[in-house]
């Protein structure tokens, strides 16, 4: 799978024509995202994926962006290929995008173009990309349409070609304790590890090709690595008591977890390059959950050094620990946001919800639920998934950074948890 | 211990270079964890690895028939102390224990799902923990206890109500 998303990120997409500076024109006021408008695409009837509704969907999720319905988009917007910028500019949206999927040569030549509608934009193509992909991406295909649109407009990377790692739950199967991947979206599902104990806490390396995971095969806990493409794995720790918490340093060199060899649990970690398990905290009280900053150089975890458990944060330059969250009577959970200096936790508050820590230290709720667990970050920082309960069951939900957007992603079956959101896969 | 803390040492080198050291996916294939405990590992038709076996004992009793309805102390929420009404529970497997030195318990430490589970594993820890104390002071020698941590993975009710989260803090004696 990764494989072929590699070879599609070079074999796909020329550029034409970009504005190097888009002018953004607010339209919705600061609560709302963008208003765009996504017209359907021109596109064999034959073809199951529908390319519009994957990329209003993929920007709404982003939080950053509120694409109109399709239904009120008027009649004459795009007509063979040409946008009627009057008529679209009737939508109020800032931006159309449309295009079309044209067979050619046993796959699709997938093309599309963003016109702005308002203001010094209006008529100007902001983009216009084609390229070709297989049937079987076409998925793919329409997430990279998002991307681009996404980074337009953000001037980052679009996260939607990400995959994500979760836990499945299903109950009177013969391994009812599942590791999948899949698309970010649910889409495209790939079975990794099926077992008849649970399995916990799988983390990314940032090559996107292995996973590092808890599995309580034998009975007590273990730390596995394995290659999500060859299915092969390595058991990495398995000493007396807890064998917890994973987590891959973004520059792939370290994995931290938390032990409870020494006594109470702490934080270690293990070095991929000279092979050697380092401690890193080494308190009576329990330290668990490490994760780490975006550069690397420092981890976040959850103590009860305070009383409470609450963010801390370990500095590797200065050997400095330091408490990060005050407000809310715990802080579980840290995940560094990617380009920001906030921090995304699970707060307890009313229950326990996904929040955002600013540098300050204030903590913004960005859920109204109660049982969030396992917050795992988009690599652009744009997006947080966790699963929590809804229906009566564990599933997945994302919200936007900012709190704008959320939404659950329910499952057909079984119980879902652990989201772990995968690498960027491209320069 | 020792072999464990090697093992890491060797398989790190060599997930540095993405190859060795890794358990073979064929269907034949055991993985030795380390411990002498072998565990099944095979290939399911989608792809995936398959670990342990679906036709054992997977979660039940697998102790004394006779202890069988008296192996579970509940716990008040975010606490480990135990309760006087669940002292007889471990008494009586205290007896088992000092009568039959051979056996071994194990003791489950349990969570509800509320917090997460990274932190829930580590509380169950101390549920387990707390009553490995206890059963060493009523005179079970130390190597006949050993303790694990499920956190909140393994519920006896999936309910998500108080009612179902009363029945999963716990600690369940095991063998």
């Amino acid at each position: 799978m990764f494989k072929k998303l590699l070879a599609m990120a070079f074999l796909v997409l020329g550029t034409t024509q970009v504005q190097a500076a888009l002018q953004i024109e607010i339209t919705g006021g600061i609560n709302a995202g963008h208003r765009i408008a996504v017209a359907p695409f021109t596109q064999p009837a034959g073809l199951q994926t529908d390319v519009a509704s994957i990329v209003a969907a993929d920007l709404m999720r982003s939080g950053k962006f509120s694409p109109i319905a399709s239904s009120a988009i008027p009649q004459g917007s795009v007509v063979n290929g040409q946008v009627n910028v009057d008529v679209a500019a009737i939508t109020g949206a800032e931006i159309i995008i449309f295009g079309q999927v044209v067979p050619k040569g046993g796959k699709y030549d997938v093309e599309f173009q963003v016109v702005g509608l308002q203001g010094a934009n209006k008529g100007k193509v902001l983009a216009h990309y084609n390229g070709l992909a297989p049937q079987s991406l076409m998925r793919q295909a329409s997430h990279r349409i998002s991307d681009r649109v996404y980074e337009l407009y953000t001037g980052s990377k679009g996260a939607f070609r990400t995959r994500i790692a979760y836990i499945v739950y299903r109950h009177g199967q013969p391994y009812p304790y599942q590791l999948m991947t899949s698309d970010y979206d649910g889409f495209n599902e790939t079975p990794i590890l099926k077992s008849t104990q649970p399995i916990m806490t799988p983390s990314w390396s940032p090559d996107g090709t292995r996973l590092a995971y808890v599995s309580f095969e034998g009975r007590t806990p273990a730390i596995f690595v394995q290659n999500i493409l060859s299915k092969k794995r390595t058991k990495l720790a398995s000493y007396p008591g807890l064998n917890s918490s994973p987590a891959w340093s973004p520059d792939g060199s370290k994995i931290a977890m938390a032990l409870s060899k020494d006594g109470q649990p702490d934080i270690y970690y293990y070095d991929l390059a000279s092979a050697q398990l380092q401690r890193v905290t080494a308190n009576a009280a329990i330290d668990t959950e490490p994760t780490w900053s975006s550069d690397s150089k420092s981890l976040f975890f959850t103590s009860e050094r305070g009383g409470k458990a609450q963010i801390y944060k370990y500095d590797f330059g200065s050997h400095q620990t330091t408490r990060v969250t005050y407000q809310g009577a715990r802080n579980l959970s840290a995940r560094s946001i990617p380009g920001s200096n906030s921090l995304i936790v699970i707060t307890q508050v009313n229950g326990y919800r996904v929040a955002r820590v600013d540098a300050d230290g204030s903590v913004y709720s960005l859920t109204t639920s109660s049982l969030d667990e396992s917050p795992s970050v988009a690599p652009n920082g744009s997006m947080v998934i966790y699963s929590t309960v809804y229906h009566g069951r564990k599933g997945l939900a994302i919200v936007s950074a900012d709190g704008r957007f959320k939404a659950n992603l329910p499952s057909s079956s079984g119980e879902i948890s652990s989201p772990a959101w995968g690498p960027l896969l491209e320069k | 211990m020792l072999k464990n803390y090697l093992f890491a040492l060797i398989c790190g080198l060599s997930l540095a270079t993405l190859t060795a050291c890794s358990t073979d996916g064929s269907d034949s294939s055991l993985v030795n964890d380390g411990d002498g405990y072998q565990i099944a590992e095979g290939l399911d038709s989608d792809g995936a690895v398959t670990v342990g076996n679906p036709n054992g004992n997977n979660n039940g009793f697998n102790g004394p028939a006779e202890l069988q309805d008296k192996n579970t102390i509940y716990f008040a929420f975010d606490s480990e102390n135990i309760q006087d009404q669940y002292l007889s529970v471990m008494q009586a497997h205290a007896q088992y224990l000092r009568n039959n030195p051979e056996a071994r318990v194990i003791i489950e430490g349990h969570t509800d799902e509320r917090g997460t589970p990274e932190y829930n594993i580590a509380l169950g820890e101390r549920r387990a923990r707390s009553v490995a104390r206890y059963m060493q002071n009523l005179g079970v020698d130390v190597n006949q206890l050993s303790i694990v941590s499920y956190g909140e993975e393994k519920p006896a009710d999936p309910g998500h109500s108080e009612a179902a989260w009363s029945h999963n803090r716990r600690a369940v004696l095991n063998y």
